[in-house]
């Protein structure tokens, strides 16, 4: 079907953005970037760059997925960047957590928890409130390995490029991330009255 | 022989290493020796058992934040300062 003139009109309309799109596009940059200045200098980024190309909005698309669509190259950019100033950092041998978590012959000190009432849990906006405070409270690039690929989905050899980190860097990375947000959970949520 | 040993090695891997093991068999597949192992840890050991269903309850959850959860919202201001960039 041809489109029609009064469609692209109504197509890119930036004195409508902020009100119609920026709270959902925030929110999708905050999950990816945690901290919350970064996330709105994105949503400008984002804005400068639509106004400077508003040919690039076919009308096909909804205007949010034209503009997320922008974002993501900016988030992507991000992600790049921080690898890269990163890149020279050498991880630590010694996680303190993992000191704690186990004895010196390898053995769990106290084991994980039981989690009562996990489905509740998942269902809950509070406890989704906690896990992203969890992840908010991690190290940058363990932050960064565990989003791109449990939120994202991305395959460990492509996050290894993103993030400028060998393969093995990333596969401790990725188990101390895990290993961090579990035991975050189990403090702020499972083993308070919060889930009750 | 020495093969032997390694073998021996990663059937007595403690906790610690299994933990390690079991995040990365959720990344990629394991090679069958350490597969073998953690499988046979896991038998034996319901400390592991536990932490292996607590890693896939993590990742349910945090693929669950990305469906339009409150994380946070844009404040006043932030939202002004958005608009401002747009008037031009």
């Amino acid at each position: 079907m041809a489109e029609s003139a009064s469609d692209r009109n109504k197509a890119a309309n930036p004195a409508e953005w902020v009100d119609q799109h920026a709270e959902a596009m925030y929110r999708f940059a905050l999950l990816r970037v945690r901290l919350p200045e970064r996330a709105e200098e994105l949503l400008q980024e984002t804005f400068a760059a639509a106004l400077r190309n508003p040919q690039s909005f076919s009308g096909r698309s909804a205007e949010r997925t034209w503009l997320i669509g922008i974002l993501k190259h900016k988030i992507a950019d991000h992600y790049r960047q921080a690898g890269r100033e990163r890149a020279t950092q050498t991880l630590s041998d010694i996680d303190a957590l993992e000191s704690d978590t186990f004895a010196g012959n390898g053995l769990w000190r106290d084991g994980p928890k039981s989690w009562p009432d996990v489905d509740r849990a998942l269902e809950s906006d509070e406890f989704r409130g906690v896990l992203f405070n969890c992840l908010q409270n991690l190290p940058e690039t363990m932050a960064d390995a565990f989003t791109l690929r449990e939120i994202e989905g991305i395959s460990g050899e492509e996050v290894c490029k993103i993030l400028h980190l060998t393969p093995t860097n990333l596969w401790t990375q990725l188990h101390r991330a895990r290993m961090h947000l579990r035991r975050c959970l189990e403090i702020n949520w499972f083993g308070t009255d919060k889930n009750r | 022989m020495s093969r032997i040993i390694d073998w021996f090695r990663v059937l007595n891997l403690p906790c610690r290493d299994m933990a390690a093991l079991i995040s990365a068999s959720a990344d990629q597949a394991l090679p069958p020796g350490k597969r073998f192992a953690l499988r046979l840890h896991l038998l034996y050991c319901s400390a592991c058992r536990r932490y292996k269903k607590q890693l896939a309850i993590l990742s349910t959850a945090v693929s669950r934040l990305a469906d339009d959860s409150p994380i946070g919202q844009l404040s006043d201001e932030s939202r002004e300062r958005l608009k401002r960039s747009l008037d031009c």
